[in-house]
């Protein structure tokens, strides 16, 4: 599915004391199959506009369109639309409330109109997806580590088989461990299924190794859209606003000042970093 | 939908009001709820809309802002004027199918819906104009006697005051929960009673899961930093009466006596005069 946001314009308390304008004329294209990495500052507008992806927002002016149909038409089903696009909140796990994990997993495919035979067989193939094991499926969601319930949070989503996987901050407050694997997970998700991902994260480094376009907000607007790498070169923009370069391309520009004018900068993953350290060793 | 509740919230402003210390503000606010009661003729009703006009308009708060919170309380204010109106006996005014409305009942509904909104309007300029936080001060201030009764005014207030300072933390959560199983498909407005009731479980669960892990982490960061309750606590800010809150004080006292001369007619001078409508 292709999802256009035409000039989208969010206020929060339009009718209050303070509006706050929280999306100023968004104007972007999420195609299919890519890998998008969102940034941003604290308040910069991400939550915002992932809602407004899964029709949970109206815009005050502009338009959302989902295969070029406006998602705030009468006639159009949202429902469907927040199926076909999977939103995974910050936290998702704060959001378990079954009893036992399989019919947590089981609450989005039911309330699509699945049986309960196939809202089971798509839970329990969303629970082996993010590595959920069935001697767990009978257990509390309470009762699971950390890392544990996320995923159980996540395969509640996914179970509704999106077209395009958003995720907020999945990796925060969890261990190293639990990181690597959501994030190895929407990598998996990405290349074997061909899910559209968008990745809303803190992490640069994250961010770096996992996005192909980056997509950079401030104060509600679209500051950058383009190729990682391209995003990454405007240092000082991004520094303004508060946002750091990915650390290995920062110590490779660190190694061009000190002693190695002929050093690349353009990598932003620990792996191409090393890859021009080493070559610019060789040299010596 | 949530946000539209504005009684009990606070207005940010610079006022002579919002600077009155909250057990002023707070004496001031009951007493004239009790006279609200206590007076009952138009003059009595006229003063108490003077003495309102007044602190309203020290308060600076934008008058659609009192305003706003009357629409919480319409259906209630509808409700007694339309049993007032039909259900007192009296001399007939206006009759039509088997409805009557006599002359007692449209007085006791006009009077009853004037009391309603004095009584909201008076008491949100007292919250509008104080943070949670003094107000729950106040309260303990005032109780301190109590406390000689054994109650535990300290606990009391700091109950409170965790309690008002939870409220938007609890909407938050909830608009968040709530977006987050729509985005699983829930569907929160459509169904009978039974249905939507049925809807609500994947929303109350993770908001009554989420609000015992809030209370939990508080306790534990109360401990912390060696909360013990109120023996020998001191304050960071001490209440003190200044000038200004002697002059409310005063204009306090002048305004109850006035409310009682006029409001009941102690001596006689609207009969004096001739029959001022009573």
């Amino acid at each position: 599915m292709i999802l256009r946001f035409d000039h989208v314009n969010y206020v929060y308390d339009a009718d209050g004391g303070q509006p706050v304008h929280a999306l100023s004329d968004i104007d972007l294209t999420i195609g299919e199959g890519e890998f998008i990495g969102l940034i941003g500052h604290t308040g910069s507008g991400k939550s915002t506009l992932i809602q407004h992806a899964d029709g949970l927002l109206k815009p005050v002016s502009g338009r959302i369109l989902a295969d070029g149909e406006d998602i705030w038409e009468e006639k159009f089903d949202r429902k469907a639309l927040r199926a076909r696009v999977g939103l995974v909140f910050q936290y998702p796990e704060h959001q378990l409330f079954e009893e036992d994990i399989l019919s947590d997993v089981c609450y989005g495919p039911m309330n699509l109109g699945c049986s309960a035979e196939e809202a089971r067989e798509r839970a329990v193939s969303a629970l082996r997806q993010v590595g959920i094991g069935e001697d767990l499926f009978g257990q509390s969601p309470f009762d699971l580590s950390g890392g544990q319930k996320r995923r159980t949070a996540i395969a509640g989503v996914l179970a509704m088989q999106p077209e395009i996987l958003i995720l907020d901050e999945p990796t925060a407050g969890l261990d190293p461990r639990g990181r690597d694997e959501i994030l190895a997970l929407a990598r998996t998700l990405h290349e074997e299924r061909n899910i559209t991902v968008v990745l809303v994260s803190h992490s640069m480094e994250d961010i770096a190794r996992f996005a192909k376009r980056l997509l950079v907000l401030g104060d509600g607007r679209l500051v950058f859209d383009g190729p990682t790498g391209e995003v990454f070169s405007h240092r000082a923009e991004l520094e303004e606003m508060g946002l750091e370069i990915p650390r290995p391309q920062r110590l490779l520009e660190a190694l061009k000042e000190h002693g190695f004018p002929e050093i690349g900068t353009g990598a932003y993953t620990a792996e191409e970093a090393a890859r021009l350290i080493l070559r610019e060793l060789e040299k010596r | 939908m949530i946000k539209d509740i504005t009684l009990g919230q606070y207005y940010p402003a610079e006022s002579v009001i919002h600077r009155l210390d909250p057990r002023v503000k707070l004496v001031v606010t009951l007493l004239f709820i009790i006279s609200l009661f206590v007076v009952d003729n138009i003059p009595g009703y006229a003063l108490a809309f003077l003495f309102l006009a007044f602190w309203c308009g020290l308060s600076r708060v934008p008058l659609r802002f009192m305003l706003r919170g009357m629409r919480t309380i319409f259906f209630l204010l509808l409700m007694t004027v339309v049993f007032n109106l039909f259900l007192t006996p009296g001399t007939p005014l206006v009759s039509f199918w088997k409805l009557t409305i006599t002359r007692e009942g449209l007085r006791i509904a006009l009077l009853m819906a004037v009391r309603l909104v004095f009584l909201i309007v008076g008491s949100s300029v007292m919250t509008f104009t104080t943070t949670p936080n003094h107000l729950t001060d106040a309260l303990e201030a005032l109780m301190r006697p109590l406390k000689r009764l054994g109650a535990p005014v300290h606990e009391i207030a700091m109950m409170m005051s965790i309690a008002l300072r939870f409220i938007p933390i609890l909407m938050e959560e909830t608009d968040k929960i709530m977006k987050a199983q729509m985005a699983r498909g829930a569907d929160f407005e459509s169904g009978g009673l039974i249905r939507r009731a049925r809807s609500l479980v994947p929303l109350l669960v993770p908001l009554f899961i989420s609000a015992f892990r809030r209370a939990n982490d508080l306790a534990l960061a109360m401990e912390a930093r060696c909360y013990h309750g109120g023996e020998g606590r001191t304050r960071m800010i001490p209440l003190t009466y200044h000038a200004r809150d002697r002059i409310a004080y005063g204009l306090l006292l002048l305004y109850l006596i006035l409310a009682v001369v006029i409001g009941r007619d102690i001596f006689g001078l609207a009969a004096a005069i001739g029959g001022l409508p009573v």
